[in-house]
């Protein structure tokens, strides 16, 4: 979906629905030993990755700064290009990510953590640090 | 001082030929280890947990005994985590979780606790990562991407070693890889099938009605990916959390056991799960030696229940249904959903790390301890379900978890005697 304001109400906000898909990557890997604290770290679990058209299509270059939403929370990350599905964005697993994840596992004790619905958007707020 | 055939504590694959050199209680250089491997042992000492009682530095003895007193006077605690220790750690947990009346569960229910669920409904034809090596011409990852998360996984198992019935190596095996995104694992790949997200149920059951025969107007890719698997000498079927994570969870996985179960009438084929923590298929076995059960249990009738979705971490604490938590080699604040970790900072969270994680940040009382596999010997199992023996190869000035499990379980014994 998209949709967009008229520039006469105000900026641009281009908002797309996406599905979220969050996992392990050789950089969470191996910067989580050097603690949770490390900018390696930080930097990685608050990244996401996008397609190149999603990009385009949002007006974004990699590390802009994005808001993402669903229904269980709202987080800012930072944009990286990736070969991946028009409708797909992908985050390393982390405490950023899991502020999306619900808490409902459907009888099984495993949360939802692949396939979440999100909206993502170009974030104008500059004041905070992602 | 060299180590030779160190175990690596890291992952499931529990590679055992890795080479440190250590000075100084430091190790400074290693050998075989992959990336993930070398990051760990070269940082050991990077974020060190201290023993702290609400925030405040202090001794360990006095860090357990406060939390053998918050733990005695809980009325529901659940002992959680015990994936990244070894499994004498894990038997002692439970034997606290069933002395206290608590809840146990391990990481387990967070990644392949669905494949334990799967397994129990439709059983498995499994093997070891042995026989893989030695016999599969077709190797199979679906929703798995081990170059990023289990790095020597194709070198030492899967793809590239010569194997007994399998001479010529890479060039005499093929590597399928059926994910929703291009990883660094499907380029290495003869052949990548992208599914779209939450389809995998659909495909896997497309595939066993090809398999038996059945006509369907089906992507011809998946047509041929069956005659292949049909085909093949020896295949094995490699899945990771993109099956039990997604959309469907445990009837995915139970669709890829069927699947291999099918396949078995024309060749032979086997499934693994790729298991994260080096020790989460260890706290299944104990936990199941120990109480029937491999992970979720309740023994706050006496007798221990199982309850996936009832017993699991993310439902006890997105329902606060627990008074305290005991936090074993783990950091749920960093990796539950914040609707279920943000409840532990409402609560008496005691951890028990070798490491400084979010949730001692949140905890009420730290233990550090020695590092099972490093700094304390113990037994790990792989995640083919081989158990193999861990080597301690640095001093560390703390007592190992089971150590410290040993000491709150009679802390606890102690304690109630003394009110009787």
């Amino acid at each position: 979906m998209s949709r967009g304001k008229s520039f006469l109400s105000g900026p641009v906000i281009v908002i797309v629905g996406f599905i979220l898909i969050t996992g392990r990557t050789l950089r969470q890997g191996t910067s989580l030993h050097l603690g949770k604290g490390s900018d390696e770290y930080r930097i990685e679990v608050t990244t996401v990755e996008l397609s190149e058209h999603s990009m385009k299509k949002l007006g974004l270059r990699e590390g802009d700064k994005v808001r993402i939403k669903s229904a269980h929370g709202s987080i800012k990350a930072i944009c990286r290009r990736s070969n991946l599905p028009s409708e797909v964005a992908f985050m390393s697993c982390g405490y950023r990510a899991n502020l999306l994840i619900g808490s409902d596992t459907e009888g099984t004790g495993m949360p939802s953590s692949k396939g979440i619905m999100v909206e993502i958007t170009r974030e104008t707020e500059e004041e905070d640090e992602v | 001082m060299k180590f030779e055939h160190v175990v690596c504590p890291l992952c499931g694959c529990l590679c055992d030929d890795l080479e440190l050199i250590v000075e100084r209680n430091e190790v400074i250089s290693t050998k075989n280890a992959c990336a993930l491997s070398r990051s760990m042992f070269l940082n050991l000492n990077a974020d060190l947990a201290k023993p702290l009682i609400e925030g405040k530095e202090t001794g360990i003895e006095a860090c357990v005994d406060k939390a053998i007193g918050i733990i005695s006077k809980a009325d529901y605690p659940l002992v959680y985590g015990l994936a990244s220790t070894e499994s004498n750690a894990q038997r002692k947990a439970v034997e606290l979780a069933e002395l206290l009346g608590g809840a146990i569960d391990s990481t387990s229910s967070i990644c392949h606790g669905p494949t334990v669920l799967g397994v129990q409904m439709m059983g498995e034809v499994t093997c070891t990562l042995g026989t893989i090596m030695n016999q599969a011409d077709l190797v199979v990852f679906w929703g798995s991407n081990p170059v990023d998360a289990h790095p020597r996984h194709l070198t030492r198992y899967s793809l590239t070693p010569r194997g007994l019935f399998t001479p010529r190596g890479r060039k005499g095996r093929r590597m399928i890889v059926v994910d929703v995104r291009e990883t660094k694992s499907s380029k290495l790949a003869d052949r990548f099938i992208q599914l779209k997200p939450g389809t995998d149920f659909e495909a896997l059951s497309s595939l066993r009605a090809l398999i038996k025969g059945e006509k369907i107007d089906i992507d011809p890719e998946l047509k041929e990916l069956a005659e292949e698997m049909k085909s093949c000498e020896f295949g094995a079927l490699l899945f990771g959390q993109g099956l039990t994570m997604s959309n469907g969870k445990n009837m995915n996985v139970n669709a890829a056991l069927a699947l291999v179960r099918d396949l078995n009438q024309h060749t032979k084929f086997a499934i693994l799960p790729m298991r994260g923590h080096y020790n989460v298929t260890g706290a299944d076995m104990v936990f199941t030696w120990q109480t029937g059960y491999p992970f979720a249990i309740d023994f706050s009738l006496g007798y221990p229940r199982y309850g996936p979705g009832e017993f699991s971490v993310v439902d006890l604490l997105s329902r606060k249904e627990v008074d305290v938590a005991l936090i074993i080699a783990s950091d749920p604040v960093s990796s539950l959903p914040a609707q279920a970790s943000s409840y532990l900072s409402e609560i008496d969270t005691i951890v028990i790390d070798p490491n400084r994680s979010m949730t001692s940040e949140i905890a009420r009382v730290v233990i550090p301890t020695a590092r099972a596999g490093i700094s304390a010997e113990g037994t790990a199992y792989r995640m083919d379900g081989v158990p193999i023996r861990l080597k301690k190869v640095l001093k560390s000035p703390y007592p190992s978890d089971y150590e410290v499990l040993c000491k709150i379980v009679n802390g606890v014994i102690d304690g109630r005697s003394k009110d009787s």
